[in-house]
């Protein structure tokens, strides 16, 4: 007859513990023959015996085991102490540690338990029981540590996954080089809310006058939106803003950005083109959160609506030049830093971040930072959403 | 998010409330089949009782309308208030949707 699958499937998964290491310690030469022969009927072979509580200890301290099977009363040191000593080494922390009891002294197993034991089995030993209740350990602590394992191979490839996420953006050398070149201020944060996020940033040396930058939002967060990102960057290379409008580039891009992305997933946009020698600002957007011009001492927020791109093909941007004279400082961030909520649990809004920036904003350089000291003073942590903030003013 | 789905003559009303985020994938799956399965063309979701939205949440009704469209159920979006509406207003939503107060 051919064996059940499920069956061969269940034993599969079952296989890896007869690898394990069990430590039995009992005073009772029948009491170890009968466990012992137990452990070998569920394919258990690599078994030691200890007969009093030191030489239990000593045999763990030495060769370490999967699981510990062990007697309340053993000479010298106790099972309830040897149980404490195991669990107090880092090896018998988590280990599955089985006492032995007797209903008479040790009701319900209170005290083995209060001892650290994952579980008891009462004297005189059901074989049937004894089989049973080590296997379920044995199994739980192989599908714990499988579990394990897996967590921390997904935090080293999310680790790694981040670094290079960080590599897209421009790096602090890249931002003073462009900040000297065209005699602005310039500061850049990127802090994804998990290992990866949606956001991106970048710089674009148009000529001589000219800087662009550009920040995108990709919708949702995590893994996925960041695969959009590196999707999003290699666009960029093929499609370089060089020699276009704001409006006609977004457009542009919006094209494959479509094809790209499955319903449901889109991007806002903000890119804009400061121009030194002319003093303006000519921008485009999709959607994105509305950028804080501060000059003169007067906070105005930039129109940034329209439709984000990637949803339909032909979506209303929003376009707009404005004047950015010497002394203009322009904040652009993303939503998080709008939809992040204060001690009392209130959005900190647009009004909330226009009263941070000004107050901010005065006193020269390093006006991000001041501002990004202030937010984080006011909003609760962690924050729900990726946090990327631009901020560029020119020189009074 | 919250959500009651309500039939009236010639389509369905979908109430929602609470906050709409990524975590709502799921739930949003059974509006959508609401929809799948309805009469008439005109499918209401009343904003009213909602209290935030984000990106993953305006996903949603883009999902949603790309399933009425092909069966020519046109989709309003109704009664948003506060940060709400000022995310479909941003987002410049009623170049899709009916948008009504």
């Amino acid at each position: 007859m051919l064996a059940d699958p499920a069956t061969i499937q269940a034993d599969a998964r079952r296989a890896p513990f007869t690898e394990c290491r069990v430590l039995v310690v009992d005073a009772s030469g029948s009491s170890r023959d009968e466990l012992g022969r137990c452990l070998a009927r569920i394919g258990l072979t690599r078994i030691d015996f200890a007969e009093d509580g030191e030489a239990g200890l000593a045999r763990f301290a030495a060769a370490g085991a999967d699981l510990v099977i062990l007697d309340v009363d053993v000479p010298g040191m106790d099972g309830l102490e040897l149980c404490r000593s195991i669990r107090r080494m880092p090896a018998g922390a988590d280990l599955p540690v089985i006492i032995q009891t007797s209903p008479a002294t040790d009701p319900a197993g209170v005290r083995s338990f209060e001892a650290g034991a994952s579980d008891i089995i009462a004297k005189p030993i059901n074989p049937g029981e004894c089989m049973t209740r080590v296997r379920l350990h044995l199994e739980k602590q192989f599908l714990l540590r499988n579990l394990t394992d897996f967590h921390r191979r997904l935090e080293g490839e999310l680790r790694l996954a981040r670094s290079m996420q960080l590599s897209l953006i421009p790096d602090q050398r890249r931002i003073s080089a462009v900040a000297a070149r065209y005699g602005v201020e310039l500061e850049g944060v990127f802090e994804p809310s998990d290992e990866l996020g949606g956001d991106f940033w970048t710089l674009f040396e148009l000529d001589a006058d000219r800087l662009g930058i550009l920040v995108a939002d990709f919708s949702g967060h995590g893994i996925s939106a960041a695969i959009n990102t590196f999707r999003f960057h290699t666009l960029l290379e093929r499609l370089p803003p060089h020699g276009y409008e704001p409006t006609e580039w977004l457009l542009m891009l919006n094209r494959p950005l479509k094809d790209l992305l499955p319903v449901g997933q889109f991007a806002t946009c903000f890119y804009c083109i400061v121009d030194t020698r002319q003093g303006t600002l000519s921008y485009a957007a999709a959607g994105a959160p509305s950028p804080l011009l501060v000059g003169a001492g007067e906070a105005t927020m930039l129109d940034a609506s329209g439709l984000m791109l990637g949803i339909t093909n032909s979506p209303m941007l929003t376009s707009d030049t404005v004047p950015f004279p010497p002394g203009a400082t322009l904040l652009i961030y993303s939503d998080a830093m709008t939809e992040a909520v204060d001690g009392q649990g209130h959005l900190i809004g647009e009004p909330g971040l226009v009263r941070l920036a000004t107050e901010a904003f005065q006193g020269g350089p390093g006006r991000l930072k001041r501002l990004l000291a202030a937010f984080d003073k006011v909003a609760q942590h962690p924050l729900a959403d990726d946090l990327t903030a631009i901020c560029i003013s020119r020189s009074a | 998010m919250d959500y009651s789905v309500q039939e009236i003559d010639g389509g369905i009303v979908v109430n929602f409330s609470g906050r709409m985020t990524l975590v709502d994938h799921d739930r949003f799956r059974s509006v959508i089949d609401s929809m799948e399965k309805m009469h008439g063309s005109r499918c209401i979701f009343d904003l009213a009782g909602l209290d935030f939205i984000d990106s993953s949440g305006l996903g949603m009704f883009l999902i949603a309308r790309d399933i009425a469209m092909p069966r020519n159920v046109e989709i309003e979006l109704r009664g948003a208030t506060g940060s709400v509406r000022r995310v479909l207003q941003i987002a410049k939503f009623d170049t899709l949707f009916l948008v009504r107060d």
